[in-house]
């Protein structure tokens, strides 16, 4: 009978250990002097002249030793609102914080955030007039090691910050050769933890807080032929709030998933269409891979990828869309369509069907592994690589500083965004 | 620990205690086949989900049915398979000009451990998958098929009417797990004992 009681407490205990954790914790805001009238809304210019690689003097215990600091920005009707993001690599770490003019005086508030457990907290940064913030104020803000210190305190869940932090400005962001930092999904795994799902509006709109200068989202087309984002081929309560359908997505046209079905976080999910006019109009996101998730024509995305094309251009925005083909069936239906060796694409397979459509990108799978002879004969046809999905750390740095790639797809751009704005 | 967890060890305690309760009894049952076959209502358990947002009216109690074959050997442990029908919940939405109905039923397809507490009292638990069916009726009809893995507990009690017949009263937990759909079950069967060595 013991041994009985024994089993049935470890089972127990098992069952409760497999409960996932999932939210994120409240963190504490409230700053009377960043909330006060007195503290205004700061300016772009000196949000991006902050910009840059910072020492941690004081704090390396959350942040480590290096943090990279880089200004991003969310449109809102006709309101844009600028952040500050820092990555850290410490247990793949970011910091999000908005930014106020007091005074002579800047003031950063924000909250941090580990993606390897739930842990979050708050920040309090200022940089005083004799701390660099006079010179970023200036007309033309030229900062030299040591010229920028941010001084404040954080804290860890809801308690007020008390912990000391020091970051000092060391250097310029490394912008050595153009890369993408690529969001999977939109944003990642950290959509499992964070309050927006992937592959959704929101999550969008996030990303380049997140350090992502391009997404990757997966299409799929309803029953009517409505391109819609989805990853999954059916319909489950890993993605959506629980409603009682079942089966795959494309039983559904989209008028009854736009009424009836609600991703995990509470929005719809999206028409292709509406995720392009959020990038073009509403992010800074500068790249956009379509993963077809489907089989059949890709004329419904051919057609939407030509008409963002042309509208990102027409609102000043360097935008890249490309086609992915992750599959042979996804191939065949792309070289079904007119004039497929002039559109912009991006091949999983091989080398030969790279050259065979004219993609512009080849991205071939991280655990083949760094293949920098392939990657420079990719690059010597004027074509570009990058690698997906790369989520260890260690193979992030690797891939980072030994290899050739244009770009790394990942669920944590934040550690990407780290490892290649640290470089030297 | 959500409640689906903590009525699992509970029942897996039960179990375990109870077995070892028939054991003691010696109750032996023949080698046989013997066939259930049944129906009564279902209490649907847990929340039912709804789209957000949408003001719905639910339906919780359902019907439900069962068809068990089950092998009695000269053991306390008989082994067996169940199917039937399980509708789960149903839901209507009448808000903002959305006029929509959806159901949720499934197909158990279980292998089923039985065995016998007293000569009359079973207890039955059961894995497997749930072949779960929804249908929409929102601009047009929608008849989706999915599989969600889930387990069965069934505790019955039998009412014997001649040597082969009988008449079972059960009571039972459908659980399928991935969807999350639990519904408790009070249904009345034929038992039928066609086979016998």
């Amino acid at each position: 009978m013991r041994t009985r009681i024994l089993w049935s407490a470890g089972l127990t205990f098992l069952l409760a250990a497999c409960q996932k954790e999932k939210g994120i914790i409240p963190v504490n805001d409230n700053w009377p002097l960043f909330d006060s009238p007195q503290a205004t809304a700061l300016a772009p210019k000196p949000l991006r002249a902050m910009e840059g690689v910072y020492q941690v003097e004081e704090g390396t215990d959350l942040f480590g030793g290096l943090v990279a600091v880089k200004t991003n920005y969310v449109v809102t009707g006709t309101d844009t609102t600028y952040h500050l993001s820092a990555f850290y690599e410490n247990d793949i770490g970011w910091l999000i914080m908005d930014g106020k003019r007091s005074g002579d005086s800047i003031l950063l508030k924000g909250s941090w955030r580990k993606m390897v457990n739930t842990e979050t907290g708050s920040v309090r940064l200022s940089i005083a007039a004799g701390n660099g913030a006079t010179q970023l104020f200036g007309p033309n803000p030229v900062i030299s090691p040591g010229g920028v210190v941010m001084l404040g305190q954080y804290g860890t869940g809801t308690e007020v910050p008390s912990k000391g932090i020091r970051f000092s400005y060391a250097r310029k962001l490394f912008n050595g050769h153009a890369f993408e930092i690529l969001a999977h999904r939109a944003g990642g795994r950290t959509s499992d933890l964070l309050q927006y799902s992937e592959n959704s509006i929101e999550m969008m709109r996030n990303a380049s807080s997140f350090g992502a200068t391009g997404i990757e989202i997966d299409v799929r087309l309803t029953r009517d032929g409505v391109p819609v984002l989805y990853h999954d081929n059916t319909l489950n309560l890993r993605l959506i709030q629980k409603n009682g359908l079942v089966g795959p997505i494309d039983a559904f046209t989209y008028q009854q998933l736009y009424s009836q079905v609600r991703l995990i976080d509470g929005q719809r999910i999206p028409m292709l269409r509406e995720a392009l006019n959020t990038v073009v109009y509403e992010t800074d996101l500068r790249f956009v891979w379509l993963d077809t998730k489907f089989e059949g024509s890709l004329e419904p995305i051919r057609a939407l990828q030509a008409e963002f094309l042309q509208r990102a251009a027409a609102a000043g925005r360097q935008l890249r869309i490309v086609i992915g083909l992750p599959t042979e069936e996804a191939l065949n239906s792309f070289k079904a369509l007119p004039g497929f060796q002039n559109i912009p694409s991006l091949c999983e397979l091989s080398l030969e069907d790279v050259d065979d459509i004219n993609a512009n990108i080849w991205a071939p799978r991280w655990t083949e592994g760094l293949q920098n002879e392939a990657v420079a004969g990719v690059k010597a046809s004027g074509r570009q690589a990058f690698v997906w999905t790369l989520d260890v750390p260690e193979y992030i740095a690797q891939f980072s500083n030994e290899g050739m790639f244009d770009g790394i797809l990942s669920n944590y751009p934040s550690l990407v965004a780290y490892n290649y704005y640290v470089k030297q | 620990m959500s409640n689906n967890k903590v009525i699992f060890s509970l029942l897996f305690f039960l179990s375990l205690a109870t077995s070892s309760r028939g054991q003691d009894a010696n109750v032996k049952s023949g080698n046989k086949l013997t066939a259930y076959i049944g129906g009564g209502i279902s209490f649907y358990q847990g929340t039912p989900g709804t789209p957000s947002g949408l003001e719905a009216t639910v339906t919780r109690i359902k019907p439900a049915a069962t068809l068990r074959v089950m092998w009695k050997p000269d053991f306390l442990l008989r082994l067996g398979l169940e199917s039937g029908l399980v509708q789960f919940y149903s839901y209507k939405i009448d808000d903002n000009g959305i006029k929509s109905s959806t159901s949720v039923e499934a197909v158990p397809l279980l292998l089923v451990f039985s065995m016998p507490v007293t000569r009359k009292l079973n207890l039955y638990s059961g894995t497997g998958y749930y072949v779960m069916r929804s249908v929409l009726i929102y601009d047009g009809k929608v008849t989706t098929t999915g599989l969600s893995l889930g387990w069965m507990l069934a505790a019955a009690y039998d009412f014997p009417i001649s040597s082969t017949l009988g008449i079972n009263t059960e009571i039972k937990w459908h659980k399928a797990v991935p969807t999350r759909d639990g519904s408790l079950n009070a249904q009345v069967q034929l038992r039928w004992d066609f086979l016998r060595k």
